[in-house]
């Protein structure tokens, strides 16, 4: 096996993009105000055998929402699942390099507090099939919370937060499964939200929604913000565009380029992400 | 020349071609017919049962040289004991059986859904499929075989306990017995079940902060709880129904009413309909056919009830709505609460 | 070759992964006693908390693991207990000898006794035990109730053994198969006592031959208890009950899976063999007592249960499998090739028996075997409707036991045969397991075909 994988290393040059990555800013230079930083991170699928994550270098500031964007298959929802280590659950998958989350390597948190902190929205939208209360109560109660007046006011203020109260607030006991699909995403948001995490992870949250659904989403991203760091994977371009600050365009398992959204689209530095900008693939 | 034996080959093909449409309408014909036959065994099965099921309290049987009897109708339902002469009662053999199913349950429930649970979910990848065909096979394996099973080696572990037992033989080996059979049967289906559970769902779960163990219970058995009643409905329809193991275990005892300890001996609907099968004519055996109605009938509701509990967990509810029993506590609490005021307030007024 | 290394390196890689799989739950294990680095900054309501859901989440895992282990086990046990119970059983003998017993009873003619001569027989086998005094050798022997009996296993020219007459003083030879059940001898001619085969082993027998000097008369008896008529008569049954329910169950399911539209009736004839399916195997024998013994009897002039009684209910409880696995298979044939054979001009009822029927096959094959699986196991039904007498043979016009009916009757007496009836099950289990494990297989194949699709 370590053999195999020094034969890959040596087949395929590295890939060093970390000038184009790693941004010379003031707000970088201060370690508070990093949520997660990547350093030389490798992913590896099937037992080493697929070569999914190349050298990635990448930092992710706090209160900030950042897009990851590229070509389907590119590793960007791959990158997003490292950060609170989902990709644990799939068998034969392997990460190297250093992921810090507030400064402490991400293996050494216990995998339970990370994801409590780094929550995570699915790219289709999946209500338990309980009640809504219950879907929102689900990740408290796992916390071992039990008190019914916490828990109720935990319902009420992340209903709220989503933006979803005043449709639902008549009708808490009815169903997850019985909304529709904006009100499940948004209600998967709350779901999220309910366990007041620091970062929340969104892996494609609008693809599989209409375009006002879509829109009252990203209100609501816009809204989340000022409280959570956002990291938003998305295919749209106009939507990492217009609601992220920052956004980082992958392609076949590298990380291009990443910089400010309204840089990034007016002077793109590599060519490669100006071809996709412009149209030209992707 | 050539026009006309055209013309003579379509009015040719014109005739071949309408013997075929013809020969079609009969085939189909002839397979709806023997759709229907197939479909109507069971309405013969009931009726001619029915008919004979009812005999024994309409016909003279004579038992004894000049005395003739009939089932006994209100003995049918009161007595305490089973016999075969016309005084049977088989009131106590609907609940030994009824209880004998609900014992076996109670073992096989738990047991199944967290076999299957291991299987699918915390099995080695290899080992799985490994050990789904062991279950698969296990389940194809003849209730005779769990008789013996059960007559060899569950009477005799039941026979060490501190309390003198009718030689192991007792309702609780035969609900062991039951459960054993069933245990497979429930796996099966809640192994299906479980597989079928989304994805995306446990991701969620766990991107929540949940362990895998309260994923597992929490949401992985919740979302699978319809399949896996599916699977419990065909393993109470089973355990209602076996006879031969059942009768090789119970001990078929015809006086009735010791159920309530599952160390006794017992008598189930179907080890009465069994047992003494050899020897019997007359009126003990045609009343065999009253039970048999008696245990169809158990096994319809039974399993209908089920169904309808089934369906109703698949229903997504739209709107809150309280269940009965909620509405009961919020109905008493309400009147307490307003006792206690009425109360309170009167003890106020009279200190003061 | 290549499908060898395929084999092989399958196997290789099932081991390493349930390796790794019990490496991981190793960890798992390990990491349950971890703390970790986050406990010591934790308050102490965290920490009980902590501590709370760890012994929780444990006792959970542990929990399922145990309950998954129990049944396997429990299961395990089982095969176990059958097979170490009835393998000594299990012979070719046993599969081809009569249940009942053949006894000969042997006579000394007009003498009335035979007497012991002055001369020793010389032992001209390899026989351990050999009584010197009357030329014969014994063996120590086992009867299918695992009850000690003594053959014997030669008798040497000239030894008074070979003079035994039966009742009409015609001459008899003893064969192979049968064994001694009593001597009866005298020490001093005034005297009598029984040798019995089953209480004196070989060797005491032989003693005791060899102290007495009259052999007044012998029984010899065959060991009996053979399942030769129940083999043979379940053998007939699953050809009979086949005979009768694939036809009726295959028009029916080409009836459903071809022609049928939705309407009343296809949902009316669907519900009505679901609910057949339901229906446990003892109504079913009684619904064959009371439909097919008056049915059959009234037309052969049998009376009883007989071979066609029981197999027409077993054609019956076979129906909806048949129905429902046959349909299945239909299900999964491709539209297009259907709509390719009636494209090219084929009338209906050409397609049906020349592309459905031919691509149906597995799953009928599928049916089939899932039916002699369930013929032999079945009991309760063929009870009530065949009859539960042990036969030596079998035969058209009475109802003998089939094997599993054999099952409970031997256990149902006063002492119940665990060995022979472990025996009988071991054959069972096997049969079923082997047709199980072809179904699994031919699922196999025809998942491909859905893959295709």
């Amino acid at each position: 096996m370590i053999e195999f994988e020094n034969e890959q290393t040596n087949v395929e040059q590295k890939v060093d993009n970390s000038a184009n990555t790693l941004l010379d800013k003031e707000e970088f230079k201060n370690p508070e105000n990093i949520a997660f930083s990547c350093r030389n991170v490798d992913l590896y699928y099937d037992y080493g055998e697929k070569h999914s994550l190349k050298n990635i270098n990448i930092d992710i500031l706090k209160n900030k929402v950042t897009a990851f964007i590229g070509p389907s298959g590119c590793g960007k929802s791959t990158l997003l699942r490292c950060f609170d280590r989902m990709n644990d659950l799939i068998d034969g998958c392997k990460v190297t390099g250093d992921i810090k989350y507030m400064g402490q390597d991400i293996n050494e948190i216990n995998t339970i507090y990370l994801r409590t902190k780094v929550g995570m929205v699915f790219q289709q939208p999946n209500p338990f099939p309980m009640s809504i209360r219950n879907n929102i109560c689900y990740g408290p109660r796992c916390q071992g919370i039990k008190n019914k007046d916490t828990l109720n006011k935990i319902v009420e203020q992340s209903l709220k937060d989503s933006a979803l109260y005043d449709e639902v607030s008549d009708r808490l006991d009815a169903s997850g499964l019985s909304l529709s699909g904006g009100q499940q995403q948004r209600l998967c948001i709350a779901r999220t939200i309910a366990m007041s995490p620091d970062v929340i992870l969104m892996d494609e949250p609008t693809s599989a929604l209409d375009p006002i659904a879509t829109l009252k989403i990203e209100e609501l991203i816009k809204e989340l913000k000022k409280k959570y760091t956002i990291i938003i994977v998305t295919h749209n371009m106009q939507q990492a565009a217009r609601i992220s600050d920052y956004t980082a365009f992958f392609m076949l398992g590298e990380l291009v380029e990443f910089n400010e959204t309204e840089e990034f689209f007016a002077h793109p530095r590599d060519k490669r992400s100006e071809d996709y900008i412009t149209g030209r693939f992707g | 020349m050539l026009e006309e034996l055209n013309k003579d080959n379509i009015v040719q093909e014109d005739k071949k071609f309408k013997r075929k449409e013809l020969t079609d309408r009969i085939v189909k014909l002839i397979f709806l017919f023997i759709a229907i036959i197939c479909a109507s065994f069971v309405i013969f099965i009931v009726i001619f049962i029915l008919e004979k099921g009812i005999e024994p309290f309409v016909k003279n049987y004579s038992l004894v040289e000049g005395e003739v009897v009939q089932q006994n109708i209100g003995l049918f339902f009161t007595n305490t004991r089973w016999l075969y002469d016309g005084n049977g009662g088989m009131g106590f053999l609907l609940l030994t059986t009824l209880y004998t199913t609900l014992l076996s349950l109670i073992i096989s429930i738990p047991v199944s859904i967290f076999t299957a649970l291991f299987i699918v979910r915390m099995a080695p990848k290899r080992a799985k499929p490994v050990i789904k065909t062991c279950v698969e096979l296990l389940s194809s394996i003849p209730s005779v075989i769990y008789g013996i099973f059960g007559m060899g080696v569950i009477c005799p572990i039941i026979q060490m306990a501190p309390v003198q037992t009718f030689a192991g033989n007792s309702i609780l080996s035969a609900s062991l017995v039951l459960a054993l059979m069933s245990i497979p049967t429930i796996t099966m289906v809640s192994i299906n079940a479980i597989e079928a559970v989304d994805k995306s769902m446990i991701n969620a779960s766990i991107a929540l902060g949940a362990s895998n163990a309260q994923t597992n219970l929490k949401i992985v058995l919740f979302s699978a709880k319809s399949g896996i009643f599916a699977g419990i409905i065909l393993g109470v329809g089973r355990a209602l129904g076996e006879a031969t193991a059942v009768q090789m275990v119970i001990g078929n005892n015809a006086n009735g009413l010791g159920f309530y300890n599952p160390l006794n001996p017992g008598m189930t609907l179907t080890s009465a309909m069994l047992s003494g099968i050899g020897e019997a004519s007359g009126i003990g055996y045609d009343v065999r056919f009253s039970l048999g109605i008696v245990l169809i009938l158990v096994i319809l509701m039974i399993t209908s009830i089920l169904n309808v509990v089934k369906n109703k967990m698949d229903v997504i509810k739209t709107k809150n709505s309280t269940s009965v029993i909620k509405k009961i506590g919020k109905f008493f609490s309400s009147d307490i609460a307003f006792i206690r005021t009425y109360f309170n307030d009167k003890f106020k007024k009279d200190s003061k | 070759m290549t499908n060898l290394k395929k084999i092989v390196n399958s196997t290789k890689e099932t081991f390493v992964d349930i390796g790794l799989g019990f490496k991981k739950s190793f960890k798992n294990f390990i990491n349950f006693f971890k703390v970790d680095k986050s406990f010591k900054s934790m308050n102490s309501k965290q920490k009980r908390h902590y501590i709370a859901r760890k012994l929780k989440d444990g006792g959970i895992n542990v929990g399922t693991v145990c309950f998954g282990l129990f049944t396997v086990a429990m299961l395990i046990w089982m095969v176990v207990y059958i097979f170490t119970t009835g393998s000594s059983t299990l012979t070719w003998e046993f599969i081809t000898s009569d249940y009942t017993k053949e006894s000969l009873t042997l006579y000394t003619g007009e003498k009335n006794y035979f007497e012991a001569g002055d001369l020793t027989f010389e032992n001209t086998t390899n026989a351990e035990i050999f009584s010197e005094k009357w030329g014969v050798a014994l063996e120590n022997g086992v009867d299918n109730m695992q009850n000690n009996i003594v053959y014997v296993v030669h008798i040497e020219d000239g030894s008074p053994f070979n003079d035994f007459v039966n009742k009409d003083g015609e001459a008899v030879e003893i064969s192979d198969n049968f064994y001694c059940n009593y001597l009866s001898v005298s020490k001093t001619g005034a005297d009598f006592s029984q040798l019995n085969g089953s209480e004196l082993t070989a060797e005491e027998m032989c003693q005791e031959l060899e102290q007495s000097n009259y052999i007044l008369g012998a029984n010899f008896m065959t060991k009996g208890e053979g399942i030769k008529g129940s083999l043979l008569t379940t053998l007939m049954l699953i050809g009979f009950s086949l005979l009768f329910s694939l036809p009726l169950g295959i028009g029916a399911a080409i009836y459903l899976g071809v022609y049928a539209k939705n309407g009343p009736i296809t949902k009316g004839i669907r519900t009505l063999i679901d609910v057949t399916s339901g229906i446990p195997s003892i109504i079913f024998g009684l619904a064959g007592a009371v439909i097919f013994i008056p049915f059959v009897n009234s037309i052969s002039g049998l009376t009883g249960g007989n071979i066609f009684t029981g197999s027409l209910t077993m054609a019956l409880m076979l129906l909806p499998t048949i129905v429902k696995t046959t349909e299945e298979s239909i299900n999964v044939i491709p539209k297009s090739l259907t709509q390719a054979s009636l494209a090219l001009g084929a009338s209906r009822t050409q397609t049906t028996f020349k592309v459905v029927l031919p691509n149906a096959m597995p799953g009928i094959l599928t049916s089939t075997l899932l039916s002699i699986g369930r013929i032999i196991g079945e009991s309760a039904a063929l009870v009530f409707a065949m009859g539960s007498m042990i036969g030596n043979t079998a035969s058209l016009s009475s109802g003998y036991a089939s094997l599993a009916v054999h099952i409970y009757v031997i256990l149902g007496g006063e002492a119940p045969r665990y060995a022979a009836a472990c025996a009988i099950a071991i054959i069972i289990l096997i049969v079923v397991l082997v047709l199980s494990l072809l179904v699994k297989l031919i699922s196999l194949r025809l998942n491909r075909f859905k893959g295709a699709q």
